[in-house]
């Protein structure tokens, strides 16, 4: 199975490239022979990959441990839950495992379109299988064959890090994958639309759900590492600032930005070649996000491998990229002129424009941040780094404006509002932040950040009800629905724009969760069993911990086969207020093949804050132990709201009612709309 | 060996999907027969959909009525061009009138909206347009009819 | 017509980010050095004894000392990379990660204080060469 693998990876070069090639001389000359050869190569390289991957798992199963990959990453004593994640446990699996996800979805695009914009698909299938082609070429030159031989067979392999030992590990890394190569669709249009130079919304019609798909992969996976964070690093934080979670924000900043830009083009024709940079620019950060951070290139505590050659060939890649759709988008410039010019400075146009300018602003500075050492030493010589402070510093205020502009946006008209319409729409919402912010300073918060946060959420969360609420009215009021019913049909209406309405509130939702940081408490003890402690929380409730015991699973002695770890579990209930609210079970492992310890918190959580121990320090013989707790407010928030922003993506990305289907065209003659255009 | 084999048998199955084409002369096509996207028509689709979103935004007292007069005058201009456009795409002859089908029902959502908050909100008697859901007229004070209920 | 406002909505958005950027590189920069550098720069400069600076190198094995458990104190020598010879001492009052060990590849943040003493508020561990083994050092243990 193994050997099948290896084969497939070589076959898949020569057949992504001959695909490549075909696939835009069929698309130059018009045979459409070359292009169904060349969609049939997309299909080819998928199955192709499937079996790589499956080799690579197969070697995990199997124990193989004459593969570098395999004895790097797994042991015997690995759960198969972990061994079958090993695919994308370390940098030669993740590139495998990407280019499977690429493949996968070049090969949905190419079946999905395999009857209409025909135009299009020969340059979208001939862009894909270049891309493809390029990871392959890396994949089998570049020093990161993940079927490379030690030459001789382990008994047993290295383990997996007791880091990546956790569930959200397992399915942060791949449903980020999924956001980063589902924009490579996207991407492949856009190429598409300037090499036929077919330069009208149609690209952006054909796309625009891929796009939503990226973003809902993108946020739903940056998220997930947030969570990862939290329960695996153990200290209570779920953003570090890091470059490696700096470069996965990057993509989804400029993804965004993408989102809201669009509407302009669609709306009023203008943006278009603001458009085109936006797509370009987030798919060369998807790359950059997936390879160039990995690779050592920035310092990291998360970059695996220091394997600088992969950094400079990415950086090739990237740079060859940016260059080749530099000169198309200039060479097309003509075509992208703007139709219409924005009417007036309080318009929908242009809080989208400032909501651009904003999300650009940020991405530019957390890039600058990442790269800074890199920067600073090209330009004087020494590294020098900047801090959380700095993204703080930063972003936080830029934040808050676009968390402003996301309830402007929504009210303001599109083209020309009045200041008598801003006034009508503004006053309530307005008053609810001011009621916020009086209540919460009579409450004595001084939290200055905390404070505009609290103020703005009320506000655009005033703004989103307030909007639901009258949609709904009106339309059981025209229609004679009940207010359910009326409800839903508002939404299946224009799915895009309550969709979006509903992002934005769990936006909103994830932005009082991270402004509740501001109020933690920690306090630190040593007990030994039998003590309690107590930790007041910022929003009143009184927390004690009741230390009961400290077990330990016993080592067995030195032989060929051990535990994957060994654990000391400290036991300790919870309670809030005097009510019993739990059992909390901290632990410090210790993973004898990897040499390493690891801590595993214990965190109990409530609607509204989380109770977060950290063991510090235990002795096995007194069973004395010292832990460190947290009560973290609001940090559960930041995952509700997650979820909301996913079920409003999702909303928006549910296929339309009423869009055509194929067979009820074709009893007409006139022309039927492309499906992802009948938004409405 | 039977590595080997299974290589080749691979290989040769792959080559024979992927060049399959180019030797029996089977095509893909080129161009979309009558699926053909309408720039035209999108535009179109795009003023009408704003168009009853903006009965919806005057319904609901977002708008007042000079914006929404002036709005509904632009965005009509709009989606009447774009009907023009339809039409230079030439080739459904005389079946393009009234342009796609989704713009079509568009259009129909449309005309019941304004007679349903015609009916809901406009006085019989003095021709004000009052708040949607209120029992008087605000200018003359004639009682309404409420007829969207 | 109104292009006046849009122009100055761009120029106040980059000056509001540009300026955000300034205050917070000068409030959190740091510089990143070996220890051959700090030993340089201190050499040179004695005031730098007293300018926060981040250290990369690696923990010289036995060198690590403890009080009380983990969370006491913790003393150790980091020495260069590449030049083994250039090392200093550092000093640590809280829990050093789950994956420092005292040969591990280390990032100290804080001050080198004159008495030839690095005081760090932040230990980090880099992972890099545990992660992914040399080839040659498989061989080895194999």
């Amino acid at each position: 199975m193994t050997i099948l693998g290896e084969i497939a990876l070589w076959i898949a070069l020569p057949v992504a490239l001959w695909g490549t090639a075909v696939s835009f001389a069929g698309g130059r000359t018009g045979r459409g022979d070359l292009v169904l050869s060349g969609e049939r190569t997309v299909h080819v390289v998928t199955f192709l990959l499937v079996l790589v991957s499956a080799g690579i798992i197969a070697a995990f199963l199997g124990n193989r441990y004459e593969y570098y990959y395999v004895v790097n990453y797994s042991n015997r004593e690995l759960d198969t839950y972990f061994k079958v994640a090993g695919l994308w446990a370390g940098q030669r699996g993740s590139l495998v495992f990407w280019t499977l996800l690429l493949s996968g979805f070049s090969s949905v695009a190419a079946f999905v379109n395999r009857r209409r914009n025909r135009e299009f698909m020969p340059y979208v299938s001939g862009t894909l299988l270049g891309i493809l082609s390029f990871l392959l070429v890396v994949l089998l030159f570049a020093d990161v064959n993940p079927f490379e031989r030690l030459g001789f067979t382990r008994f047993n392999g290295l383990g997996l890090n007791p880091q990546l030992q956790n569930y959200w590990m397992t399915i942060h890394p791949p449903t980020l994958y999924l956001g980063f190569t589902a924009f490579a669709v996207p991407f492949a249009f856009a190429v598409a639309a300037l090499l036929t130079g077919r330069l009208d919304s149609r690209w952006i019609a054909v796309t625009r759900r891929w796009i939503l798909l990226s973003w809902f992969f993108l946020t739903i996976g940056i998220v997930f590492g947030m969570r990862w964070a939290y329960e695996e690093l153990g200290w209570g934080g779920y953003w570090f600032w890091d470059p490696v979670e700096n470069a996965s924000l990057l993509p989804w900043l400029t993804a965004t930005a993408f989102l809201h830009s669009i509407q302009i083009q669609e709306n009023r024709g203008m943006l278009k070649v603001w458009n085109m940079c936006l797509v370009v620019v987030t798919f060369l950060l998807t790359i950059f996000a997936t390879f160039l951070t990995r690779s050592g290139l920035i310092e990291s505590v998360h970059s695996f491998a220091e394997n600088l050659r992969i950094a400079y060939i990415f950086l090739g890649f990237m740079g060859g990229m940016a260059i080749l759709a530099a000169i198309l988008i200039v060479h097309r410039l003509p075509s992208l002129r703007a139709e219409n010019r924005i009417q007036s400075f309080l318009s929908r146009e242009s809080a989208f424009l400032f909501n651009n300018l904003l999300l650009v602003g940020v991405t530019f500075a957390v890039m600058y941040g990442t790269l800074f050492p890199l920067i600073t030493e090209g330009f004087f010589g020494e590294t020098r780094n900047v801090g959380p402070p700095y993204f703080n510093r930063v972003n936080i205020p830029l934040g808050l404006m676009l968390l402003a502009l996301m309830g402007i946006g929504p009210v303001i008209a599109w083209r020309r509002a009045s200041k008598r319409n801003l006034r009508k729409n503004f006053t309530i919402p307005v008053a609810a932040g001011a009621a916020t912010l009086a209540a919460l300073l009579a409450a004595g918060v001084r939290h200055g950040m905390a404070l505009a946060t609290f103020s703005l959420a009320a506000f655009v969360m005033t703004i989103v009800v307030a909007e639901f609420w009258k949609g709904t009215r009106a339309r059981a009021r025209i229609a004679g629905e009940g207010i359910a019913s009326a409800f839903r049909s508002l939404v299946r209406r224009n799915r895009r724009r309550w969709g979006g309405y509903i992002v934005h509130a769990g936006v909103v939702v994830v932005f009082t969760g991270l402004a509740g940081a501001a109020f933690d408490t920690r306090v630190e003890q040593e007990m030994t069993p039998g003590e309690a402690m107590t930790v007041r929380s910022a929003l009143g409730s009184e927390y004690r911990l009741v230390y009961e015991s400290l077990s330990h699973t016993r080592p067995r002695a030195a032989e060929d086969v051990q535990e994957n770890d060994w654990r000391w579990t400290a036991l300790l209930t919870a309670y809030r207020d005097g009510e019993r609210i739990g059992v909390l079970r901290p632990e410090k492992r210790f993973y004898p093949v990897m040499e390493q310890t690891s801590t595993e918190v214990g965190i109990s959580s409530s609607a509204l804050e989380d109770l977060y121990v950290i063991p510090k320090d235990m002795e096995t013989g007194t069973d004395r132990a010292t832990f460190e707790v947290k009560v973290l407010p609001l940090v559960p928030w930041i995952w509700y709201g997650g979820m909301i922003v996913a079920i409003g993506t999702l909303v928006g990305l549910w296929p339309t009612r009423g869009a055509p289907v194929p067979s009820a065209a074709r009893e007409r003659t006139v022309r039927r709309p492309v499906p992802a255009g009948a938004a409405g | 060996m039977s590595v080997l084999i299974g290589g080749v048998l691979l290989g040769a199955g792959v080559l024979l999907f992927v060049l399959e084409p180019v030797f029996s002369g089977k095509s893909a096509p080129m161009y979309d027969g009558d699926d053909v996207f309408d720039e035209g028509a999108a535009r179109r689709r795009v003023a009408l959909t704003a168009l009853r979103d903006l009965e919806y935004d005057r319904a609901t007292g977002k708008l007042d009525e000079d914006d929404y007069g002036r709005l509904r005058t632009e965005l009509s201009r709009e989606a009447l061009e774009h009907l023009g456009d339809e039409g230079d795409g030439g080739r459904a002859g005389g079946g393009a009138r009234g342009g796609d089908r989704s713009s079509r029902a568009l259009e129909e959502e449309i005309a019941e909206l304004r007679r349903a908050i015609r009916e809901g909100m406009e006085c019989g008697a003095c021709e004000h347009l009052n708040r949607l859901g209120a029992k008087f007229c605000a200018r003359c004070g004639e009682g309404l009819g409420g007829g969207g209920e | 017509m109104k292009n006046g406002r849009f122009f100055a909505g761009l120029v106040g958005v980059a000056a509001v980010v540009a300026y955000l950027m300034w205050t917070g590189i000068s409030d959190s920069m740091v510089y990143y050095l070996t220890p051959v550098e700090l030993i340089g720069k201190v050499e040179a400069d004695p005031s730098f004894h007293e300018v926060g600076v981040k250290v990369s190198g690696r923990v010289v094995e036995g060198s690590w000392t403890r009080e009380n458990g983990t969370s006491g104190t913790h003393e150790f020598v980091v020495a260069d990379l590449e030049d083994a010879g250039v090392a200093f001492a550092v000093r640590y009052d809280d829990v050093v990660p789950d994956t420092f060990n005292d040969k591990a590849e280390v990032v100290v943040e804080g001050r080198y204080g004159s008495d030839g003493v690095f005081r760090a508020h932040t230990v980090l561990t880099k992972c890099g060469s545990r992660f992914e083994a040399a080839k040659e050092d498989l061989a080895a243990r194999g």
